[in-house]
Formats: C-alpha cells, structure tokens, sequence
C-alpha cells in the first residue's frame, strides 16, 4: 500500500514538474507547480512527518505559488502571457538536464541506504538493542524521580524555614495556615521518594538485565533518514571524522536566493526602453 | 519508508476495533466514505436555513411549497434544477483550469473535514498538527478561487477574483493568529486536545462550585475576544457578507463567479456553505468546549462505561456528536443573522479592517495569552498562600494530567529473548517472552 501511495505521489510529482518546464501559459505552469508541490506534501505525509507536510502546503502552495500568480497576472503585458522556448535553449537545456539527472543518480547510488530495521538482522541483536533501551528509559526515568523527589524535599525544608521565621510573633492563624502547608509538602515529598525508590528499582533491575548483553552495533547506527539529516546540519553518523554536507547546504541556499532575486530582476516591466525609443522617434 | 506509520496516524477512531484494516486502506476509505456523506448535508441544510432566516429578517416567509409547510426539500429541487442545466464554458475561457476550478476548492474544503473532532476520537485523522493542516488547506481555497477567475476569460471575473483572493489571504494572517490563543492554553495543536483541556467533569463541580461549561476557553477574558476576531476573520475568509464584495451584483456582477452556471456554479457554494461549518466547527472546538456539553452529561455517560463501544459509551458518543454540530449550526446561523442585518462593506474598508485592526488586535491577544499564565498563577499562588482558586484560569488541572497518552508512533517488532545470550548465539530463538513491556511506555 505504501509502495503504491509513494509511487502515484512521485509519478504525480514528476509529471507536475515537467509539465511546468513544458507549458506555454505561465497560469498553466503555475497550476502545475501546484501540483508538483501538493504531491510532495503528500510524500511527506506517507512518511509520517505531518508537521513538514502541513507547512509545505501553507508555505509553498499557500504563500509561494499565489505570490508567483499574483506576481505573474500583475506584471504580464498581455492577457495571457506566453512563452516560446528557441530551439537552441532548449538543446541547451536538455544537455544540462542530463548532467544533473546523471549527478543525482551516482550520488544516490553512492550512499548506503539502511533503514532501521535492517540494522538488526537477527533476533539476538534486536534483543539485546531493546535490552539497552529499556535500561536507557528506566535510567531517565529514574532520574527524573530522584530530581523531583529532591525538589520536593527543598520545598518542605523551605516551609520549615519560613514557619520558624515566623515563630516570634505568633498571629495563630497564620501558624496554622503554615503549619498545614508543611504537613502537606510532607505527604508529596513522601509521594515523591516512593516513587523514586521504585523507579530505582526498576532501573536498576534493567541494568542487570541489560548488562550481560554484547553491545550491539545498532546503538551506533540509525536510519537513514535521520543520518541524512544529522548529516545536512553537522554530524555524520556513517564516518565520524569526515564533514557534514552544511557547506554545501548553505550554498545552495544562498544560490537558491540569488536565482529569486534574478528572477525578480528580469520579471521587472521593460517600460524605459519604448519610452526612449518612442521620443527619438 | 515505515509501513506502521500511515495505520497509526489514520487508526483513530472506534471503528478500528470493529472492522479489520487491510493495508492501511480500508479504515481510511471509510472515514473518507464517511465524511464524503456529510460533506453535502451542511450545504443543503444551511442553505434552506439561509433562506428561511432571511425571510424571517426581511418580514417575509421564505420557501413554502416544496415539501410541505417549511419548504424543506428546497435545496433538493435547487439541486436537481442545477443539475440538469447546459454545461457552459465561455470561448475564452481557459478550458482546463476553468472546468477544475470548482474542484479545487471543494477538495480543499473536504480535505480540512479529516480534522474536525466530532466527538471524543471521533475525527478522521487525528493528527498532532491539526490546527495547522487545517489553515494550510484554507489557503488552498484561495487558488480555487484565483483559477476561477482568470480563466473564465472575463474581466468581471478577472477583478472579482483578484480582490477576493486579497481578502482571503489577507483574513488568514489574523484568522491564525487568533486561532493559536486557544492552543496556546492548551498546548497542543491537536483538536482533540483542545477540546479535552476544556472538559471538567461533574465530580469537579461538585467539588470546586464551578460550572464545566465556565472552563471553556470562550469565558476567559482574553479567550472571549479572540473568539469574537476569529469568527469575523473566519467570515470574511468565508467570503460572506458583510465581506462579499467580490460577489455583490451591483459591483462586478458576480465576481469570479460571473461565468459559471449549473452545477460547477453550485460547487462553489457547497464549498462555501462547507468552509462556513468547517470555520464554526473549528471555532467552537477551540473555543467553545467542542463536543463538551457544559453540565457533564456528556463525560458522565462516558465514565459510566470505559468501552466506547457499550451502550453508555455510544450515547456518550452520539450526544457528544449532536453537541458539538448543534454549537457548529448555531454559528453558522450566526453568520446568515450577520450576513443579512449588516450592510455590504467597501474593498478599501476591508483591506483596512484587516491589516490595520484585525491583525494588531490578533497580534496583541496572542502576547497576551502567552503572558496571562504566568501572570495568573503567580497571583494565585500569592492568593492564601496557593490555596486559592486561579480565577480565568482554563482550568485547574496541569496540561500534561489532562492530555490522554497518545499511542507510541512505532509500533515494535515483538522482541525475541534467546534463552542464552551468548557472542556464539544460540542455535534457536525461543518464542517472544514479553513484548509488552516497551510499548506500555
């Protein structure tokens, strides 16, 4: 089912893509965009990264494309702009095309796709893996207790504090009022240290169980998905001394940037040039 | 590509454990099947209501013959009338994008139905950004509207749908704005979430002498005025009046609407009469309790039996249901009570409404409820040394008690333990011992 989902969205995208290369009305290469766009939201969505495909709907086909379209309809000279492509530039493109259809096929080709569960192929090494993590949870959980349980304790040393502060000028209300809050922030400290003595417990069994295992290689490795990602910001999980692809990130960026700002530059109305030539005339 | 994810995001609604889930696709085809249904009831249903309300308003009666004595099956003879009417499309018209126009914003307005909480997990996907999806797919309503109007090769149209794409752009910037207050005191964009931080139940009434229905975020000062901006921003989204400039005959004739007829003509209004039950529907989730009715009836019969599926968790469900698109009609009515008592406003005027009220009103109210917590509860703690009760405060009950654990995302591969563990590796695994163990995390 997800194989099927993945392949109609991508057909879809891919289809939307070129069409928008390949249309001659600018509206129509924008409703195509539109598709393009909305096809990968979907990728998105069948990826489970709902947050990434709600903003590239808001983002990309509710703010980007009507912002080209509104670009677009405000500063055409006709009614319905077209464009024509001169053979030459298309050859040219066609040639540049396959170049960067060819890059992105080696590099994809070079990088070691594993997804999580490949990484533990027997059933020992997965055993062991969730041995460790549970121990890892119970530690956290563990330690969140203690510190919760050491913040209660601080809480009624503090109301302690402020009931033989107060010891002097005994106004009984006030005594007593304080003297409930002690008795309360007791029985939670109270809560709290059971509660961090089982979560100890249970850490510490976890431990033992834990601690008789090999570690396994699976700790070290992780999807790849996050591993493209870690390796996009700044850490490479494949090969720790090599450098991440940041540099290259921000590059691109930083081209994309230029592009729209070149792209705005000739987009502007070519007015100045008529003008003069009507006046020489 | 994780093929657990897409069940565990669509599996979340009782019908899971009534019906077997083939490849992730049944479950899904019958939410869509489902919502599909009813994504044509509002329209119709509002549509006599629009009729009938505004007769009312204007003194007079309204539909009277077909179907009895209240014209009920009007909107189904407008609908078989419309049906059957010439498939025009103009010679200068745009063929392609002209006839998909109306399905872009019909998609659009179904699409965002997935996450509208009917009734406690009662919504097609419950997805941890509802909210957010839900305003992403509004903004796809706008470029329903702005093909329409290019492509019907009329300048009547051309401009009509330029400034009714202005609007609705425009109206969703403070329209968010207000909308995130009420997630800002619950802190989820979840609907469902939402809705649950506003429920207290009997048991809390009785003990603390407040009402439930007091906790919902409409009655708390800065909740009450974002829900009155939201809902004016929702309107003039919605383009209904008093913000239908693009629409009035005496302007531009009908706006981006000028060129079409029949049916195609019809889907833009059951897109409209769809968005204006959406926007309600998510106003009342947000703001006014959702399927919460405010006396505790509903959480009542729901603590009576834990099963959703047993008698009193059913009615639970249904009266939950029924509350919630009673709150939904009754805004909804509230927007035909405004369209037909207010006058029409100018495009300047609302481009000014907007980006110069709406949008520092939305701004503040949004400072304002990120500082009003921390304002709140050190008052209270000041109050009788913590013991006094947080006054316009959501609720007394800490965030994270109130959320009900959500389903872990992954769901693990039973996990095998050998009997020995050795760096050979025994010969055979056993069967799984215990897999429960990480999943009830």
């Amino acid at each position: 089912m997800n194989d099927f989902l993945f392949v109609a969205l991508a057909v879809i995208a891919a289809v939307g893509a070129i069409s928008v290369v390949l249309c001659r009305k600018v509206v129509h290469m924008a409703a195509s965009l539109i598709v393009a766009l909305s096809a990968v939201a979907g990728l998105f969505f069948s990826l489970g990264a709902n947050f990434v495909g709600a903003t590239q709907l808001m983002v990309y086909v509710g703010g980007t494309v009507i912002l080209l379209i509104f670009g677009v309809m405000l500063t055409s000279m006709q009614a319905k702009a077209e464009l024509k492509t001169p053979p030459i530039e298309a050859i040219v493109g066609l040639a540049s095309s396959i170049v960067l259809i060819l890059v992105c096929v080696f590099t994809l080709g070079s990088v070691e796709w594993k997804s999580h569960f490949e990484v533990l192929p027997n059933a020992k090494q997965e055993a062991d893996y969730y041995a460790r993590v549970r121990q890892a949870e119970a530690a956290a959980i563990a330690d969140v207790a203690n510190r919760k349980s050491e913040a209660a304790l601080k809480s009624v040393s503090d109301a302690e504090q402020a009931l033989t502060n107060t010891g002097k000028n005994a106004n009984a209300e006030v005594v007593r009022s304080l003297e409930k809050d002690v008795e309360a922030r007791r029985k939670e400290a109270d809560n709290f240290a059971t509660e961090a003595k089982q979560a100890a417990e249970i850490a510490a069994a976890k431990k033992v169980e834990a601690d008789g295992r090999p570690e396994s290689l699976a700790l070290r490795q992780s999807s790849s998905f996050n591993s493209l990602a870690l390796s996009l910001t700044g850490l490479r999980t494949d090969n720790l001394s090599a450098h991440s692809y940041l540099l290259p990130f921000e590059i691109i960026s930083f081209h994309l940037l230029v592009v729209l700002v070149a792209a705005g530059y000739l987009a502007r109305p070519k007015s100045t040039q008529q003008e003069h030539e009507t006046s020489a005339e | 590509m994780n093929p657990t994810l897409l069940a565990d995001v669509m599996a979340d609604s009782p019908l899971t454990s009534l019906l077997p889930d083939y490849g992730g696709v049944t479950h899904a085809l019958i939410h869509v099947a489902l919502l599909a249904a009813f994504f044509g009831l509002p329209a119709g249903i509002f549509i006599w209501a629009e009729r009938k309300v505004s007769a009312r308003i204007q003194d007079r009666l309204g539909p009277t013959r077909t179907g009895g004595k209240f014209g009920w099956l009007q909107s189904l003879a407008d609908g078989i009338k419309l049906v059957q009417k010439e498939d025009l499309c103009p010679k200068d018209a745009d063929g392609l994008l002209f006839r998909a126009a109306p399905y872009i914003v019909v998609c659009a307005s179904l699409a965002a139905y997935l996450v509208l909480p009917f009734t406690e997990n009662w919504s097609a996907l419950g997805l941890d950004v509802g909210l957010f999806f839900l305003l992403a797919l509004l903004a796809l309503e706008v470029l329903g509207v702005i093909f329409a109007g290019y492509s019907s090769g009329s300048k009547w149209a051309l401009y009509g749908s330029m400034r009714e794409s202005a609007q609705m752009v425009s109206y969703e910037i403070p329209m968010g704005i207000c909308a995130l207050v009420p997630i800002v005191f619950a802190g989820s964009l979840n609907l469902n979430d939402v809705v649950r931080t506003q429920i207290t139940t009997f048991a809390d009434f009785q003990a603390t002498g407040v009402p439930p229905f007091l906790n919902w975020y409409v009655f708390n000062p800065i909740g009450l005025i974002a829900f009155l901006c939201y809902f004016t921003c929702a309107t003039a989204s919605c383009k209904r009046a008093p913000f239908d400039l693009a629409e009035a005959e005496s302007e531009l004739v009908a706006g981006f609407l000028t060129e079409y007829s029949g049916m195609r003509w019809s889907f833009f209004f059951l897109a409209e009469y769809a968005s204006m039950f959406l926007v309600s529907g998510v106003a009342t989730a947000l703001f006014l309790g959702g399927w919460d009715d405010g006396f505790g009836i509903v959480t009542g019969l729901k603590s009576l039996g834990a099963d959703p599926l047993s008698v009193s968790g059913l009615l639970a469900t249904l009266l939950g249901a029924i509350v919630f698109m009673s709150k939904a009609s009754l805004l909804v009515c509230v927007q035909i009570w405004v369209r037909w008592t207010l006058p029409r406003i100018r495009i300047d005027q609302v481009m000014t409404a907007c980006l110069k009220y709406m949008v520092p009103i939305a701004c503040t109210l949004f400072l304002a409820a990120t500082i009003y917590p921390l304002i709140a509860v050190a008052a209270t703690e000041r109050m009788n040394h913590g013991q006094g009760r947080p006054y316009f405060l959501p609720t007394t009950v800490p965030v994270a008690e109130r959320i009900k654990p959500r389903k872990p995302l992954l769901k693990t591969a039973p996990v095998v333990v050998p009997a020995e563990a050795t760096a050979e590796g025994a010969a055979n695994p056993e069967a799984p011992e215990q897999a429960a163990d990480f999943e009830a995390k």
